[in-house]
């Protein structure tokens, strides 16, 4: 029971931390009113993928890991390598746009050099260790982030104004909009994870379902508060409404003067337990190579990597147009991922050979 | 085992990265190097467009100097570079709780300054704005008593368990920044004056639309906008004819529609009062109706005004925002309002007699 909770709490973790990066700001300005029909849109598209990728509630009796592991050269060369790439330009893209957002709130005048070595050296030391206590780590900061997060988002309520959501019909208006992309891949990020830390059991399996309903509710959560608070036409001028919503909000009895402050700390654990994830994934995908893959896919010389290439893309702008083209390329990339996971697993039922 | 001293190497390098990169050292300002202002004024200057002033404490031994400090700028940054030239502390913005703002800039238009000032993220928004139609540099030193002894001073006004009134406005920056761009909601800002035994007097509040202020509104006006929008707290003494009652708490609860004459809203209120003084021995049911007229009245003047200067500040937009289109929601102030009809059903209930009997 109890690795049941830490990958539902993994599942929300990995969830949360791309939340504040363009999410809120993508839905609320692709269209005008009944953002709750794409958010929900989103979430069957992340049900369908998690179906692919764990299926059902029986227990698994292989692992995806262990066969992409085990793999031919073929199977390397087409999936995993694109897979270990896709990382890390997927790593690159979190810490700059983290260390983007902490600058223009927090901390304007730090190089952003800093921030990115920052945000990269803390996931370092956990992706040499072995999956459960990765699992265990992230119950752990699932035990510190969440209830931060319900404390603001509590707080929050009372600035809410319940006339404000409305005009509230679904249009399809999003389906012109390009601003819509990087929502779609922030719903389909967490599947880089999830789907290598398997085998799962029954009982792993149902927490993970329990743990895509509750993000729902975080989702509609951080894109209604700001709606419900200023207005369609007020959040759509705002670049981060939830944060600004948040520091609006006055608790007279804390000591401490700006909420957004938790939510970003929330943020920021999630983004560790990110990083960290794709970076063992990455390790252990060449578990069996020799000595050159094995050195590429070290984390250090992945981490530098991602650092490089964050700190040439030039702006926030540029990075949110690359996610508008590598956000469905992923996808892409993931869901080919999610189709071989069904082979395999549909191969194990059989009864075929351990081999790819 | 070389796989593992392997390990233990990489690891080692990542464990000295963590120690060398979270110390922080980059550019943090000592805290002994910081200056908290904790009020800014913001007038029309003389040769410039601008003149920023702000209150600066400065820790001394064993006490607090406060000085103001103030400078002539074309923007507002400038004038707050101008002023962090001349001080010798860092100047943290962070913490500012009053912006005050004079009445000519007001008249003349915020929309400009209220969208910088969201956009920089100097200030918090939720800091506190006010229009002042005295002199700013006399507002700010009379002040500084007050913030000398106790730095918090201007939180109290604005907290609800602490000295705010019914009978003042109150909104923050991001509020009058919602109302520049909002399609149905202005905002009132308190009217504020340097008080002559208290740290301020408030005159009324300010009618902006548009972040230009087009009006006033008195104190018990003021008082009935708050009803209406629900931000009634505490306690107000209500002076009839022949008795005084204390409205405890009201809540006001809508319903619209729209019709082929226009908008339509009711607005049902109720009052939970208790009886103070009463002069003749009247029966409750007269002090009752007596509230009911007065209380109708006063909504009605102050509703029709408001419906006058073409500014919603009561949020009376907000009603109808399931039942415009949105397209056509962006002229409501145009279209809609001028046409609304607001019918009021005022419902009073005295709770609490006090300790003598009283006729039904």
């Amino acid at each position: 029971m109890s690795r049941g909770i830490s990958v539902a709490t993994f599942f929300l973790v990995l969830q949360f931390g791309l939340l504040i990066f363009v999410f809120p700001q993508s839905i609320i300005q692709s269209e005008p009113s009944g953002h709750w029909m794409v958010i929900i849109i989103g979430w069957l598209i992340q049900g369908f993928m998690l179906r692919l990728f764990i299926g059902g509630l029986r227990t698994e009796k292989t692992s995806l890991l262990t066969k992409l592991q085990q793999s031919g050269l073929w199977l390397r060369l087409g999936l995993v390598w694109p897979y270990i790439l896709s990382n890390m330009v997927a790593i690159g893209v979190m810490i700059r746009g983290h260390a983007q957002i902490l600058s223009i709130l927090y901390l304007p005048q730090t190089p952003l050099w800093v921030l990115l070595v920052l945000l990269i050296v803390t996931a370092l030391s956990i992706s040499y260790a072995e999956r459960d206590s990765l699992l265990r780590l992230s119950l752990v900061i699932g035990a510190f982030g969440l209830p931060l997060l319900s404390f603001t988002i509590i707080s929050a309520i009372n600035y809410a104004n319940l006339d404000m959501i409305f005009p509230i019909k679904p249009t399809f208006d999003f389906m012109d909009e390009p601003r819509i992309l990087p929502a779609f891949s922030i719903f389909v990020n967490v599947f880089g994870l999830i789907g290598f830390f398997g085998p799962y059991a029954e009982s792993e399996k149902r927490w993970l379902w329990g743990a895509w309903v509750v993000s729902l509710f975080f989702f509609l959560m951080n894109v209604y508060l700001p709606l419900s608070a200023f207005g369609q036409e007020v959040a759509d001028n705002l670049r981060f409404p939830m944060i600004v919503l948040l520091d609006t909000v006055r608790v007279n009895w804390f000591f401490f003067d700006r909420l957004s402050l938790f939510y970003i700390m929330a943020t920021m654990f999630s983004t560790l337990i990110n990083i960290s994830g794709l970076l063992w994934v990455t390790r252990q995908l060449a578990h069996h190579s020799s000595f050159v893959p094995r050195l590429i896919t070290n984390p250090l010389i992945v981490g530098s990597f991602a650092i490089v290439f964050a700190y040439f893309v030039p702006s926030l702008e540029d990075l949110e147009r690359l996610l508008l083209s590598g956000g469905p390329l992923r996808f892409f990339l993931l869901f080919i991922l999610a189709l071989a996971s069904v082979y395999y697993r549909n191969r194990a039922k059989i009864g075929g050979q351990p081999r790819a | 085992m070389r796989k593992r001293v392997r390990t233990g190497i990489c690891l080692l390098a990542a464990w000295l990265g963590c120690a060398l990169m979270t110390t922080g050292c980059w550019d943090y300002h000592d805290i002994n190097h910081r200056t908290v202002p904790v009020i800014m004024g913001v007038s029309k200057g003389q040769e410039k467009r601008y003149k920023v002033s702000l209150q600066i404490p400065i820790p001394a031994e064993r006490k607090l100097n406060v000085k103001v400090v103030s400078r002539e700028a074309s923007t507002i940054s400038e004038g707050i570079d101008n002023i962090r030239t001349d001080v010798e502390n860092y100047i943290d913005l962070l913490s500012i709780q009053l912006i005050v703002v004079s009445q000519e800039l007001a008249r003349e238009g915020l929309q400009d300054a209220l969208t910088n000032a969201i956009r920089a993220t100097a200030f918090p928004p939720k800091t506190l704005l006010a229009v002042t139609d005295s002199d700013m540099e006399e507002l700010l030193s009379n002040t500084k008593k007050a913030i000398t002894s106790d730095i918090t001073t201007f939180y109290k006004f604005a907290n609800k368990r602490a000295g705010w009134t019914p009978k003042t406005a109150k909104a923050n920056l991001m509020e009058s920044f919602s109302s520049t761009q909002s399609y149905t909601q202005d905002i009132l800002l308190p009217i504020i004056k340097p008080g002559r035994e208290t740290v301020l007097e408030f005159d009324g509040s300010a009618i902006l639309k548009k972040g230009k202020m087009i009006g006033r509104l008195s104190d018990n006006e003021t008082l009935v906008v708050n009803v209406i929008t629900n931000r009634f707290y505490g306690a107000d003494v209500e002076v009839l004819e022949s008795a005084s009652l204390t409205i405890r708490s009201a809540h006001m609860h809508w319903s619209s529609r729209v019709t082929e004459n226009g908008p339509e809203l009711v607005g049902k209120l109720n009052l939970q009062t208790s009886l103070s003084e009463s002069r003749i021995e009247k029966p409750k049911s007269e002090h009752i109706s007596d509230l009911e007229k007065l209380f109708l009245k006063e909504l009605e003047q102050v509703t029709n005004k408001l419906i006058q200067t073409g500014a919603d500040p009561l949020g009376l937009g907000n009603h109808f925002r399931s039942k415009i289109p949105f397209e056509k929601l962006a002229q409501w102030r145009s279209d809609y309002y001028p046409e609304l009809k607001v019918r009021y059903l005022v419902d009073v209930k005295i709770n609490n007699l006090g300790s003598l009997v009283q006729a039904e």
